[in-house]
């Protein structure tokens, strides 16, 4: 290497670094959702989003102010559209990450790679790990990010509202006689459902059913005779393809009459988006899973 | 003099089918050794190991007095030069850079030649006549010009024992007079010791020095070629009736094979008389 | 005697001067452009060294572009010699750098190492180049009989064991759900979007030795092509030279591929482009493809990282889409 490149490796760190200093006197150390001890501003005003979940919580909190950057996919809510996209949350496109000049960064622990994460905290950017790992991590992750983005009044008003409708749910639900086996299918072909551990078995589980799945863990995947002997009361399907509509689902299954939820006619198609994310939403999708499940215990009170 | 190569007992086998059984010759220098027999008698084998491309199991061969063993590979291809039956048709360089790399044991890592060997190059390319072929490619010569392009390259590697084998086995008449001239050449004016394996027996009886026949990896003659044609012997190594007679350009043995219908006295007697 | 430049030589300088600018070229355009735009002056001064306005510019330039367009000149240097090497070797104008299993098991460490939740780097770099050594391993032991090294055996054995290693990748890769499953997919479409100089120094530090090991045997290799008794009877100590040749680019291309991934194409193209356009000498194409391959690997992975509107394609379909018409406009040019 000659002299020169180790004069601009080094300049260029100084200036990473010198900016830092500069920009962001006022700092201070906190534990991210992950464990790590890091230097965040007190006052963040160029935050990029590197998952939609982390879009969808800042613009919950009212800081969508704060965001230069949001990942791919971002879509809800529909505002978030309008800001500079850096790379999917799979694959991040660093050098777009970087050209923003960023004060931090919000990544998720499983989906972000990590490398990405020793990349810009290397260039003095700090970036907070959070991990939702179910309804009460996400509690936990919005209350976090409150705390970071200075609005932490309004991330507890988020989750006391997200605690009373869930014990609304569970008050339903335990008038309910009985546990349906529930079938959530999250992929058409291959056949894919989710097993013990995920967001979704924690969501049927409190909506009253009987995840069929429960002795898989992570994302099992099936035959279609394999469905057949679990005999399904009730089959939910998520519309991880564009414009699966309710009756191609219908006909798929139909073929199969043996299995009460076809004889029954309990088949759903419920909307992927607030079913995959960890984030507040994730109420909605409980919610909408007790309808599913119990119509019966809203004949009276809807 | 030492001889310029002494075969001493050597045995070769491929697994259990054996290849030469104590095959024990000398090749004296400045000799113009031609080593003939039927398919299969073990010709290539014999002299992939004067080259030192097979080891023989047994015995010893020995290189202007010194084991082949000692040389090292380097040393050995400064002495010892092959042109083997089948050359590579695909060769993509040019005949003058093929005879060039004649000069690799004399050079470096590289190959890079210097003037003498430039030179030298382009005095055995005329020698062999292949001047006007210099910037073609090998992949584009017909097999008589491809046979003298690599011949010559052998030449330049050592003009002190130059192997071949079975040179002629696919070339036009033509081709194959010439050849045998150009060997007898380097032989007269450059004093190679040249050792041959040919399968056509009238053309070795008209130049060879000495000859050896070989028989099923035995040696059943060595000697001028007047001692061993003899049509006892050959009718013995060959298995067919043959006539030996003298040849009209001179004093050669001449062979003439002689056709189940020639010969009333024949094994294949397809007809009885 | 007046002294005159070795005809060899003075056409290994002029082609090495005409592609290190190839190359130098393709480097500086790979610093200037990327997914995020900037002013041609403020380019300029940051390549210059004389801009401490632009930090973040300077950041991205140095600290992400300059890693990775080094590594690609790498990867594109490696890969070419690596197929040369090859395609000598074993005599067959199909050798490509892969072809004696690497691809195979260095795809199967990579993928068992992401599964196994390793980081990028050392993790799961390290599994792909033991992956790959196995396969190696593997390969020359079924190919080794009577005739140790005969090529034709070795290329029928390396064809096999990338086949039955493509079988056990898609078996693996259909086991595998969620994030883990890009992650694979990448790795295989190949990727150097995260790579930093210390990688790459590491890159480097085993590359060029291969390199200059490689040009030294480069005549050698000329020879080889006169086949296995011309070339003993000329001096060479075959064996020791084919194993050499054998293991150190083995070696290379491995290490090359557990940084990188399945980049393919460019070691088979290349060799064959510059042997078309300079001639067979090995003298000659061993430091061509070393900058040429380099300049053409920096060229192809700028094109993948700014011709999609979002995100990158892999650098792998660049080099395929390019360098396939290439070729076949080059073997018609040379066939009339």
């Amino acid at each position: 290497m000659s002299m020169k490149l180790i004069r601009h490796y080094t300049a260029a760190l100084l200036m990473a670094a010198t900016v830092l200093l500069t920009e962001n006197v006022a700092a201070r150390q906190v534990t991210d959702g992950i464990g790590r001890q890091i230097h965040v501003p007190d006052n963040p005003v160029r935050v990029v989003a590197l998952a939609p979940s982390i879009t969808e919580i800042v613009f919950a909190l009212g800081q969508e102010q704060r965001l230069v950057g949001i990942a791919r996919f971002s879509d809800f809510p529909q505002q978030a559209l309008r800001l500079p996209q850096v790379g999917s949350y799979i694959q991040p496109d660093i050098e777009k990450i970087v050209a923003l000049n960023p004060d931090l960064c919000i990544a998720v622990k499983d989906g972000n790679p990590r490398v990405l994460a020793d990349r810009l905290e290397s260039l003095g950017i700090p970036v907070y790990a959070v991990d939702p790992l179910d309804l009460g991590s996400i509690m936990t992750m919005v209350l976090q990010i409150g705390d970071l983005l200075n609005a932490g009044d309004r991330a507890r008003s988020i989750v006391t509202e997200m605690k009373s409708r869930m014990d609304r749910v569970r008050e339903r639900v335990m008038r309910a006689e009985h546990r349906p086996g529930v079938f959530f299918q999250i992929g058409i072909s291959p056949i894919v459902s989710v097993g013990k551990g995920t967001f979704i078995h924690e969501l049927i589980n409190m909506a009253g059913g009987m995840n069929l799945c429960a002795d898989y863990s992570a994302y099992p995947r099936l035959s279609r005779e394999q469905v057949v002997a679990l005999s399904p009361e009730v089959l939910i399907i998520t519309t991880m393809h564009q414009g699966v509509s309710i009756e191609q689902v219908t006909r798929e299954w139909s073929g199969w009459p043996q299995i009460p939820a076809v004889r029954d006619g309990r088949i759903a198609v419920v909307d992927s988006n607030i079913f995959d994310r960890p984030t507040p939403r994730q109420v909605d999708a409980l919610e909408q899973l007790v309808r599913v499940i119990h119509p019966e215990l809203f004949k009276d009170s809807p | 003099m030492t001889a310029a190569v002494d075969v001493i007992n050597i045995s070769l086998a491929y697994g259990k089918k054996a290849v030469l059984q104590e095959v024990s010759f000398t090749v004296n220098r400045g000799e113009f050794f031609i080593i003939i027999g039927p398919n299969g008698s073990g010709k290539t084998s014999l002299i992939k190991s004067i080259a030192g491309i097979e080891q023989p199991r047994n015995g010893r061969i020995d290189i202007l007095g010194r084991p082949l063993a000692d040389y090292g590979r380097k040393a050995l291809a400064r002495k010892v030069a092959l042109v083997p039956q089948t050359a590579p048709v695909d060769f993509p360089f040019t005949v003058s850079e093929t005879v060039l790399m004649g000069r690799a044991p004399h050079l470096g890592l590289l190959g890079l030649e210097s003037e003498s060997d430039s030179k030298l190059v382009r005095q055995v390319m005329a020698f062999t006549g292949i001047t006007e072929l210099a910037d073609r490619r090998i992949e584009h010569l017909s097999g008589g010009e491809r046979q003298r392009a690599f011949v010559a390259r052998a030449v330049c590697q050592s003009s002190e024992i130059i192997l071949l084998d079975e040179p002629t086995a696919s070339l036009d008449l033509a081709y194959q007079a010439r050849l045998m001239d150009l060997m007898e050449a380097l032989k007269n004016d450059r004093g190679a010791t040249i050792v041959m394996v040919s399968h056509d027996v009238n053309l070795a009886a008209l130049y060879a020095d000495r000859l050896l026949l070989l028989k099923d990896g035995q040696v059943m003659s060595q000697g001028r070629p007047a001692d061993v044609l003899t049509y006892e012997t050959l009718e013995k190594v060959y298995g067919c009736t043959l006539l030996v007679d003298k040849s009209p350009l001179g004093d050669f043995p001449r062979i003439t094979l002689v056709p189940g219908k020639f010969n009333p006295f024949s094994r294949s007697g397809s007809r009885s008389l | 005697m007046t002294a005159r430049p070795h005809p060899v030589l003075l056409r290994l300088a002029v082609v090495s001067a005409l592609l290190l600018l190839a190359l130098t070229a393709a480097l500086v355009m790979g610093l200037s452009l990327g997914s995020t735009q900037a002013g041609l002056d403020a380019i300029i001064k940051t390549l210059l060294g004389r801009s401490p306005s632009e930090p973040m510019l300077q950041a991205i330039i140095w600290h992400i572009r300059f890693p990775r367009v080094l590594l690609a000149a790498l990867v594109g240097a490696a890969m070419s010699v690596g197929g040369l090497v090859f395609q000598a070797l074993l005599r067959n104008p199909l050798a490509e750098p892969y072809i004696l299993g690497i691809s195979g098991g260095s795809a199967i460490g990579a993928i068992i190492g992401i599964i196994l939740g390793f980081s990028r780097f050392p993790g799961v770099t390290v599994m792909a180049f033991a992956g790959s050594m196995c396969t190696l391993v593997l390969v020359m032991i079924i190919s080794s009989g009577q005739r140790i090294l005969k090529k034709d055996a070795l290329l029928l054995a390396g064809v096999m064991v990338n086949a039955f290693c493509s079988a056990v990748i898609m078996f693996l890769v259909s086991m595998t759900q969620d994030a883990r499953l890009h992650n694979i997919i990448f790795w295989l479409m190949g990727d150097m979007s995260m790579t930093d100089l210390r990688q790459v120094g590491i890159l480097s530090a085993i590359l060029i030795p291969g390199f200059i090991l490689i040009f030294c045997l480069s005549h050698a290799m000329n020879m080889l092509l006169m086949g296995r008794e011309m070339a003993i009877s000329m001096g060479l100590q075959l064996k020791t030279i084919t194993l050499t040749l054998l293991v150190a680019t083995s070696f290379m291309v491995s290490a090359t591929v557990s940084q990188c991934g399945l980049i393919g194409f460019v070691g088979l193209v290349i060799p064959h482009l510059l042997r078309m356009v300079l001639g067979p000498d090995h003298r000659v194409l061993v430091p061509a493809c070393i900058l040429g391959g380099g300049a053409y690997m920096v060229f192809c992975d700028l094109l993948a990282r700014t011709l999609p509107q979002q995100g990158e394609m892999p650098a792998g379909v660049i080099t395929a889409l390019i360098g396939a018409p290439l070729f076949i406009i080059l073997l018609k040019r040379s066939n009339r």
